[in-house]
């Protein structure tokens, strides 16, 4: 009981970190899965899972599980590097290489929790009915920046700092989803087993994007006589999100060991709320999050260490989020073997293109296992490494910071815009860690 | 009474034995009602059935035993009432298939390997040949097998027919290794069941460009300008190219035709694309009519022919007149890993420049062996403002065919050369020219026909003779040795940088000159092979035809190579000579050379050309280069303990300018016990032999030892390293300070040196699943090193280290699983300093230092069978 009494303290701890990518700073990071297992298996949850919350992608799952009544929790840390660089010409307007000029790596949670209860009907039919909670969507980043001058460090002098640039989100938009799975089996039948599932997401949230430029004491000593002098500046953007979210799925069992499963969430309505400042009153609009089909397949084979082996494939409709937007689809593909002494072994791979432009993918692999602890609570655990690359624009142009004061114009022209965009790394690893209880 | 008791029971046991014997339950057979009818929970029943079905079948009943919920007590329950018939799970298809799968390896293990050949090996061996039918090519196809071996087969065939693979081992004159190498990829019945084989493959892989290949891609239209935007790199955003992707589908059936049907979308990294099926439209077509293959293939058995239409493969003879790949494997001597599979297959390789697309018909029998084929196809080339209205258009000439990588659109490459242009001519104070050179996709519509026949008079002869014509529907036109400055350098500057050797590009072929004007190119060849006892001596003759008298032997370009190779049980010994003529300007022919073709060339020099993507028609060649030369290799297993696993010598001359080189390498295998292998191996290179003097002079030296230590269930463990030594002309960048005022160089010669440090990893978990992986620590001043990483090649220059795993997972009978992640960080020279090669260009303003890189990709390859 003590194990288990830590590993809940140590997942309450991790709640309270924070940040995330800032790529998906406007529609928000998509969640793929909410448990460590399928996180492992490369976010697989169409066909194959064994997990409640899989319900949010694919209710019918609810008929593969076994008990009659059981919980899970899960706890999810993810490290976020982003690197940003510009390329380094030679003498000779040769490239060079790419310089980083700004590197932000933060932690930042997420947590999802479900729970079911199911009742035999008859030898062949089973209802199962379950409640869960997770965020969607997740508005949490977090960006720093220093924005130093040219000074000459010739004399071992720092260039000095001007200001401090941070650009901070934070806010998830939650779903509160009941779903219901009737499965039916027949060994007789072609169809050896089939299992429909229906759940209806009640989604909530709200995020919240600061950006401020903070100029250093120096900085305003600088100025201080300047008609023109640079002032801090704050901005701050607030928006709460309501609205309705239905999903359904089906997983036919078509041997012993091929399942297909497939999935459709329809396009969910928010009513967005906002406001650019806390002088301004509160707006509302809609928008749209996309319509996902999915198809997954689940294979069953005969293999020394038991194994399962999924793939899935989604569409997803971005372009109803935004016309501008590609619709995409995104492949995941898992394996699950048992060792010999019963613990499992998982791996997975994930690719997943970017609604914002096809072209930028994330690439991620993963693995995990899992760990039995006493009175029937199973921990499980997963990481999974991510990578994507994508060019962006100066997210605080140097432009504008080009004030007389603050720069040695001896020499160089005032600092301008670049016109070229920046080389954006974002590399990922996530900690996942889920622990369950079924009876 | 008790003994009475006791004998009445054993009696009753005894006689009662047989009809315990027929109820007992085969638990590998039984359904699950049957099993839960055992005297045990149900619970039990299911874990049973489970573990048959998920896990394995029972070798004996005690393996019920690793069942959890099974125990002894259990067991001794039921364990009069259930027996065990061994019934194994095999699947022929799949075990060959890991077959091959070892065989590429040791294919791609051995240096000169390339993808596109790995891909034809696996399509052909996929499906065994029956020994007791196959010609004489069709057993030489198969791999390392040599032609004195074949001889010895068919020969024992003439007088009984093989029952299995002892009855084959027995052929007078076969080699043990002969035996070996064909096991596993022969059948010996003409059992014929009609059965329908599927495989479809994914693969994925985010491999970086090669550093040369970034660089090219990197070079600046606009050279005064530090905007990333005017390099295509910088243009098309290569930095977040996407990855390779190719699916692949094939499917064939076996019976007394055999059909085979397939088709394959490649995109390169970098290629734009829309594969989006479930938003069908024009993006999805034209990206499908780009970048797929496809073949249908029937072999009609009984007459012996097989028709082939959509992508093939043509091979003859030693690959002077037709081999069509788009990959260069050095030293190709046709035998051992470097074998040419001769005669027409479907092709569903990566192959694209050189795809035949069309028909072709192949009979063959022991006797006769005869095809003919035709292909239509468009091909990428290097175009040139040749009616000089400073425009590239329709009307314009082809420089030469090119491969490209990535393969830009026609769009992409207009809008590239509409935008650099205006600012090139606005240079200042040194303008440079509008881009009157350049690639341009499917430019060039090429018509292909061709032939081969060939008589096999005795086992192991056959004469034969090949040709084919190209009709295109432009011209090729390449500038006199006298223009050729003006004809590629941007600038005039830099015209002196030609040299003799760039007389390869000037004896290209031109289809237009001041004697005739033509639209076709033709080739023609003979080709033969004879195998006597243990000595097969065989090669081939071709001629690009210019004088338009094709009856007459000699008179045009030409080249030969013919080999004679002895085959002992212990010891083989080759020996080849080549001599191509420098105008035998043959685009498909692929034959046996150290060097791809304009290797030396001004082509390797991007950054003086009009248009940096020429140098792609370099980088990328699949071209032999013309050459004249003696290759000796040979085999020679001394004892069980020591043997020359492979040593070569070869000496040639360029023909461009009459560089001659000698290459040596020799490899030593000690292996003490079977379980510990130590190599050593010893390379070394001079070019430019023939004049010490000369300023192209260099000596290269390499020493790699080798400790491979084979553990159990077949893990491996092994240490390498390696240390090279580079003689050569001094190189500022290399010998001097890259401080300012220090260009002085005093030394003749200047000798770099590096080396490297590997540990490799094999761990087999089960039969099933195996991990490889390894770790590489290099150093090298100027020197580039080579490394095998499971079946890629990877080029390392200056230091660093790598790491990388590689995980294999045959899933099940029907689907494998690979995936590969690894790691690279490096430091690379500067890429702009030997474009000068002087310190001194820019006073104070020249001192440029190495740069880090770090890297990493996975691959991850799905392939499926049913």
């Amino acid at each position: 009981m003590k194990k288990i009494s830590l590993v809940i303290i140590l997942m309450i701890i991790s709640f309270n970190l924070n940040a995330a990518s800032l790529f998906d700073r406007d529609v928000g990071e998509e969640m793929r899965c909410f448990s460590a297992r399928s996180l492992a298996m490369g976010s697989v949850e169409i066909a194959s899972s064994e997990e409640i919350t899989a319900a949010l992608n694919n209710p019918a799952i609810l008929g593969l599980l076994h008990n009659k009544f059981g919980f899970q929790l899960t706890a999810n840390v993810t490290k976020n590097d982003e690197n940003r660089e510009y390329p380094l010409y030679d003498s000779f307007d040769g490239y060079l290489d790419d310089a980083v000029y700004v590197s932000n790596a933060h932690f930042f949670d997420k947590y999802s929790g479900g729970i079911y209860f199911s009742e035999q009907l008859s030898n062949s039919e089973k209802l199962t009915l379950a409640f869960n909670f997770a965020p969607l969507y997740n508005f949490d980043f977090k960006y720093e920046e220093e924005m130093r001058n040219n000074e000459n460090t010739d004399n071992d002098n720092e260039q000095k700092k001007i200001a401090n640039n941070s650009f901070i989100g934070s806010g998830k938009i939650y779903a509160y989803s009941p779903s219901i799975a009737l499965s039916l089996k027949n060994s007789n039948s072609p169809i050896s087993s089939l299992s429909l599932g229906f759940g209806v997401s009640f989604l909530e949230g709200e995020s919240e994007m600061d950006s401020t430029i903070i100029f250093t004491e120096w900085a305003k000593e600088q100025m201080l006589n300047d008609s023109d002098s640079l002032r801090d500046t704050t901005y701050t953007m607030k928006n709460k999100y309501s609205g309705i979210r239905y999903q359904g799925g089906l997983i036919v069992g078509l041997n012993e060991r091929i399942n297909l499963g497939f999935s459709y969430i329809h396009k969910s309505e928010l009513t967005k709320e906002y406001r650019t400042n806390s002088d301004t009153v509160w707006a509302d609009t809609t928008i749209y999050y996309p319509t996902k089909f999915g198809i997954g397949f689940e294979y069953h084979p005969r293999n020394e260490w038991d194994t399962k082996f999924s793939i899935d494939a989604e569409l997803i409709r971005w372009s109803e989020y935004d016309s501008l937007y590609d619709d995409v689809l995104e492949f995941s593909a898992g394996i699950e073997h048992i060792m010999h002494n019963g613990i499992p072994i998982r791996l997975g791979f994930r690719y997943q293109p970017s609604g914002q432009n096809k072209e930028i993918t994330l690439i991620a692999f993963s693995t995990g296992t899992s760990i039995k602890l006493p009175h029937n609570f199973v921990l499980d655990i997963g990481t999974e490494i991510g990578k994507r690359n994508y060019s962006e624009m100066d997210l605080f142009p140097d432009g504008y910071y080009a004030h007389e004061s603050l720069w040695d114009t001896t020499h160089n022209d005032l600092p301008e815009d670049r016109d070229e965009p920046d080389k954006v790394s974002d590399f990922m690893i996530n900690a996942i860690a889920t622990i369950s209880w079924k009876f | 009474m008790r003994i009475i008791i006791l004998s009445f029971l054993i009696s009753i046991t005894v006689l009662s034995y047989p009809v315990f014997a027929d109820e007992q339950l085969d638990i590998n057979q039984a359904s699950l009602g049957e099993i839960k009818s055992l005297p045990i929970s149900e619970k039990q029943a299911e874990d049973i059935y489970y573990y048959r079905t998920y896990q394995k079948y029972f070798d004996s009943i005690y393996e019920l035993r690793k069942i959890k919920s099974i125990d002894q007590i259990t067991l001794n329950k039921i364990k009069s009432l259930i027996m065990v018939h061994k019934f194994t799970d095999f699947d022929e298809v799949a075990q060959r298939r890991d077959q091959i799968n070892y065989l590429l390896r040791r294919l791609a293990s051995n240096e000169g390997s390339q993808e596109g050949i790995s891909d034809l090996w696996e399509d052909l061996l996929i499906s065994p040949t029956n020994i007791n039918t196959a010609t004489f090519h069709e057993l030489l196809n198969m791999p390392v097998v040599t032609p004195p071996d074949v001889r010895a087969i068919l020969k024992q065939r003439k007088l009984s027919k093989f029952s299995d693979y002892r009855s084959m081992r027995r052929s007078p004159e076969l080699t043990h290794y002969g035996a070996t190498n064909l096991k596993n990829y022969v059948t010996y019945d003409s059992k014929i069941d009609n059965r329908w084989f599927f495989n479809y493959r994914f693969k994925l892989n985010t491999m970086p460009y090669s550093e040369e290949t970034e660089e090219l891609l990197r070079e600046s239209y606009v050279p005064d300008s530090t905007n990333s935007k005017f390099s295509m790199w910088g243009r098309y955003n290569l930095d977040n190219a996407a990855p390779e992707v190719s699916h692949k589908f094939r499917a064939r059936m076996e019976g007394w035709i055999n059909l085979e049907f397939g088709a394959i979308s490649f995109l390169s990294k970098g290629e734009n694309r829309d594969l989006n099926f479930l938003e069908f439209d024009d993006d999805f077509a034209a990206t499908i009519k780009d970048n797929a293959k496809s073949s249908f293939a029937i072999n009609v058995k009984p007459i012996k022919t097989k028709l082939t239409f959509g992508n093939y493969r043509a091979t003859y003879g030693q690959g002077l007149v037709m081999e069509n790949t788009d990959y260069f494997d050095r030293r190709r001597t046709g035998f051992g890993y470097g074998k040419r599979v001769l005669g027409i297959f479907s092709d569903l390789s990566p192959t694209e420049e050189f795809a035949l697309k069309g028909g072709a018909v192949e009979f063959n029998n022991d006797f006769l062996n005869a095809s003919f084929f035709y292909s239509e196809d468009k091909k990428d080339a290097i175009v040139w403002d040749s009616n000089e209205n400073n425009e590239i258009d329709d009307e314009d000439d082809i420089f030469y065919y090119v491969i490209s990588k990535p393969r830009f659109t026609n769009e992409e490459l207009e809008s590239s050369e509409e935008y650099f242009n205006p600012l090139r001519v606005n240079l200042q104070p040194y303008p440079l020219p509008k881009i009157l050179m350049a690639p341009r996709r499917d430019v060039l519509k090429e018509i292909l026909r061709g032939g081969h026949l060939e008589v096999s008079p005795i086992i192991g002869t056959h004469f034969g003779i090949t040709a084919y014509e190209s009709i295109y529907d432009k011209h090729f036109n390449i500038a006199s040795p006298d223009s050729l400055e003006n004809y590629l350098f941007a600038d005039d500057y830099d015209y002196d940088k030609i040299k003799m050797n760039d007389s390869e590009i000037s004896s290209l072929y031109s289809t237009k000159t001041d004697e005739y004007e033509r639209n076709y190119r033709r080739v023609y060849g003979f080709d033969w092979q004879t195998t006597i006892k243990d000595f097969s001596f065989q090669g081939e003759f071709a001629e690009l035809e210019i004088d338009g008298k094709p009856g007459k032997l000699g008179d045009d370009p030409k080249a030969i190579v013919a080999s004679g190779y002895f085959n002992f049980e212990n010891l083989n010994f080759l020996m080849l000579y080549r001599n191509y003529d420098l105008e035998f300007d043959n685009p498909y022919a692929r034959p046996f050379a150290e060097h791809e073709r304009f290797d030396g060339t001004i082509l390797e020099k991007a950054y003086y050309l009009k248009n940096p993507l020429v140098s792609e028609v370099y980088y990328n060649s699949p071209w032999s280069q013309a050459e004249e030369g003696i290759y000796i290799e040979s085999r020679y297993k001394f004892h069980r303990q020591l043997t020359l696993t492979k040593a070569y010598l070869d000496m040639w001359k360029r023909k461009s300018d009459g560089r001659r080189s000698v290459r040596f390498q020799g490899e030593l295998d000690y292996r003490p016990i079977y379980q510990i292998s130590i190599r050593l191996k010893q390379k070394l290179q001079t070019n430019r032999c023939e004049d010490t003097s000369a300023r192209s002079v260099s000596k290269t030296s390499e020493t790699t030892l080798k400790f491979t230590s084979y553990l159990t269930n077949r893990d491996k463990f092994s240490l390498e390293y390696r240390f090279n030594k580079v003689w050569m002309a001094p190189y500022t960048s290399l010998s001097n300070s890259a401080e300012p005022g220090d260009a002085i160089i005093p030394t003749g010669n200047v000798l770099n040196h590096g080396d490297y440090i590997a540990v490799n990893y094999t761990h087999n978990f089960t039969d099933d699943f195996k991990v490889e992986g390894s770790f590489l620590f290099w150093n090298g001043h100027g020197i580039s090193h080579w490394d095998w990483e499971d079946m890629e090649i990877d080029f390392m220059g200056s230091e660093g280290m790598k790491y990388w795993f590689t995980i294999y997972d045959r899933i099940s009978n029907h689907l494998a699983i690979s995936f590969k992640y690894k790691v690279k960080h490096f430091k690379d020279e500067e890429l702009y300093l030997r474009k000068y090669n002087d310190p001194d260009e820019v006073e104070g303003q020249n001192y440029v230092p190495q740069t880090k890189h770090n890297e990493s990709y996975v691959r991850l390859q799905i392939d499926w069978n049913f």
